[in-house]
């Protein structure tokens, strides 16, 4: 662990693809960090760059199409005693960016000290072994278990997340289970070999809603009994309230906006943060009211503007911010923001 | 009617004005689908009976949106594919604008069709990729033979590009060219195109990401206005048909547990699972999300294969009793147009919702 108490650090991280269209540029430069056991939201709309981001944090970005081009990920423990000297080429507080470790090395962070849950269960798994064999075998790779001591801890697990007679539905093809049951399955596998971090992105938007508050409550109860950090990536703001410590909200492949789950609620700076929670439809509302939809499309990510990406979209717009690109400011304890304007007087910061 | 409508004089079919007073413009009786589950390869036999949706009965009046919510599986789907008699039912009367669909002969069928459109979920899926968006939405109104002359036509798509808030010069361009939240834009113009008074919406914004969710919702809105057409609204997301709709039917394996007007939801809701349901909803605030009481559901919706005897919610039901093991409740008026189906509504609105002890404990 770092000097500053962080077990993630994101510096400057930046993904582009290479598409017939033209260069995606995905993330551009986005910094957070993230301390031991805490949980972070990130949260966006499609094309954002939340899910490239994290991804690119595993190194998991689709090659050769994607590529990462900049930053670094500091991670946990990931010290320099790991690896071969000859490899490195940037270090920063005895640590390796994990953007620059060797693959082999990658692989034992990957599904070992990191683990990642995806939106659709059925396809992340693998239809043709069963559920037990597929938990085992992350363990048997990274923890270097026995089958049958890995079998043993196979079912305690899915006893933990909730699967009923757990030692028979391990012997069960991903098929026979339901989704939330797939989901479920995931998620064991995922805190198998014990990870200090677990990043889930969208890991409920295929389930129904009441199967989504049981796993929500799952992830959240599991977080806590194990004190590993959490990042929940999803597009619903709603889904992060009762769930992240802090929130950064990204568009354009941004991040816009960065604060406490407190503060993205209830005083949100960012006009695009503002536009997000006013579209949201409410459960207390009246019938026919009408949204306060944010007008416009997310911007062409392969053509972004020289400006702020959210001004053709923004009430707030000036000048300024078609002109150039706001720069990241910290405009409170741990709280930061890229707007040139203070939403609060209208006028530019 | 306001100047903006499209098609001028000819919109006098709709006569409403976005108020849901008007007249019962459908009427569902004992609804009900089953799917046979085929077994054997060579020798076909049935070996069950998917029990889709099993008897549901509701009306809906001219200019009005009634919501049709639940769960994957509870058959709001096949509601909608059967009313539209995109599937035929098993059994049950659809009664639109006075004639019983199931009854009619095809091209009757296909006549009686015109008043009533659909809007799928998919934007990506449901527009023809080779198509043009101006031949997309002119497809219909050759069908129905609407209007003589080619330039008519053309005239009318592109009054109904503008309806929707699409550039009128987009009609030449191709699907693919447009996002998520457009070619809703376009499948609502071709739906409109043959001036229905009637759209089943299947789930049409949870494609969408969130803001341009917003922007279709307005336009539902805006268009009932106008045009006082009645929608089903389908939906699994709670929120959304809470702002979209005057009545509310909640569906749990094939049946209507709950159905009341919108708002009775919020303030009164008496079916175990939409208190459930209800609970489960997130909500963009985190004191409100810590101090509320969730009550999260046990287990898996059941199999319609083979649903549960007495009340099909019963085995996950916090507040089950034997005798909802047993015998079904029947979906019952419990004064303002509020109905609900469950033997104990009264004694769990009595407690105040309150979970009974054993619920608690585990």
């Amino acid at each position: 662990m770092s000097e500053n108490g962080h077990l993630l650090e994101v510096r400057g991280l930046a993904v582009e693809f290479k598409t017939d269209e033209g260069i995606v540029r995905a993330v551009n430069g986005i910094e957070y960090e993230l301390s031991g056991g805490g949980s972070l939201g990130i949260v966006g709309e499609s094309g954002s760059g939340k899910s490239v981001s994290s991804l690119a944090l595993l190194r998991l970005i689709p090659q050769p199409a994607g590529r990462i081009t900049g930053g670094e990920v500091m991670f946990g423990d990931t010290d320099i005693m790991d690896v071969d000297p000859e490899e490195i080429i940037e270090t920063r507080a005895g640590r390796v960016s994990l953007l620059q470790i060797p693959p082999n090395e990658m692989r034992g962070i990957r599904g070992g000290k990191i683990s990642m849950i995806f939106q659709d269960p059925m396809s992340s798994l693998n239809p043709v072994l069963t559920v037990g064999r597929q938990i085992d075998e992350a363990q048997r790779l990274h923890l270097g278990v026995s089958k049958d001591e890995a079998r043993a801890h196979t079912v305690e697990l899915l006893d933990r997340v909730g699967i009923p007679s757990p030692a028979e539905r391990a012997n069960d093809y991903p098929h026979q289970l339901s989704g939330g049951m797939q989901q479920r399955a995931m998620i064991a596998m995922a805190i198998s070999c014990q990870p200090q971090l677990l990043i889930a992105d969208e890991p409920t938007t295929a389930l129904d809603v009441t199967i989504q508050a049981q796993v929500i409550e799952l992830i959240s109860d599991l977080r806590k009994e194990l004190g590993m950090a959490a990042i929940l990536i999803t597009h619903d703001l709603a889904l992060v309230a009762g769930f992240c410590e802090e929130i950064v909200v990204m568009y354009g492949g941004y991040i816009v906006e960065r604060a406490s789950g407190r503060d993205i609620f209830y005083t949100p700076k960012h006009p695009y943060t503002i536009g997000l929670l006013e579209s949201m439809p409410s459960i207390s509302a009246a019938r026919g009211d009408r949204l306060s939809a944010i007008p416009g499309a997310p911007p062409d990510m392969t053509n972004l503007p020289v400006g702020c990406p959210f001004a053709a979209r923004c009430r707030y717009v000036k000048d300024k911010c078609i002109e150039e690109m706001p720069p990241v400011e910290t405009i409170d304890e741990g709280r930061s923001l890229r707007c040139w304007v203070d939403v609060d007087t209208g006028e530019l910061r | 009617m306001s100047e903006t409508t499209a098609g001028g004089t000819r919109t006098t079919a709709y006569g409403g004005n976005g108020s849901a007073n008007g007249e019962t413009l459908l009427t569902v009786k004992g609804l009900t689908k089953y799917f046979p589950v085929m077994r054997g390869f060579i020798i076909r036999r049935q070996s069950g009976l998917v029990r889709a949706v099993d008897g549901i009965s509701f009306d809906l009046k001219a200019g009005e949106t009634l919501g049709l919510v639940g769960e994957s599986g509870c058959g709001k789907t096949t509601t909608g594919n059967t009313i539209m008699q995109l599937e035929p039912p098993t059994a049950g009367e659809v009664v639109f604008e006075g004639n019983d669909l199931v009854q009619l002969s095809r091209d009757d069928q296909r006549r009686a069709r015109r008043k009533m459109q659909m809007i799928f979920q998919d934007p990506y899926g449901s527009l023809n990729p080779r198509m043009s968006v101006g031949r997309i939405i002119e497809e219909p109104l050759q069908v129905h033979d609407l209007y003589d002359s080619r330039d008519e036509r053309r005239q009318r798509v592109r009054e109904l590009l503008e309806l929707v808030g699409l550039d009128p010069r987009f009609a030449s361009r191709y699907p693919h060219e447009f996002s998520g939240g457009q070619r809703q834009r376009i499948a609502f113009a071709r739906a409109l195109a043959v001036q229905p008074s009637f759209i089943v919406c299947d789930e049409p914004v949870s494609a969408l990401d969130v803001s341009i969710q917003a922007q279709i919702m307005n336009l539902l809105l805006d268009l009932q206005q106008q045009l006082g057409v009645a929608y089903l609204f389908i939906s699994h997301d709670f929120k959304v048909v809470r702002q979209i709709s005057h009545r509310i039917a909640v569906m749990y394996l094939g049946q209507i547990v709950e159905m009341a007007p919108s708002e009775q939801f919020y303030l009164r809701p008496l079916h175990p699972y939409t208190r459930c349901l209800l609970s489960a909803v997130p909500v963009p605030d985190p004191d409100l999300e810590a101090k509320r009481e969730r009550i999260i559901l046990t287990g898996d919706v059941p199999s319609p294969v083979n649903p549960p005897s007495g009340c099909r919610f019963h085995p996950r039901c916090p507040w089950a009793q034997d005798r909802c093991a047993t015998e079904e409740p029947e979906l019952t008026d419990v004064g303002d147009g509020h109905y609900v189906s469950c033997h104990f509504w009264n004694d769990i609105e009595s407690a105040g919702g309150a979970l009974p002890m054993a619920a608690n404990g585990a």
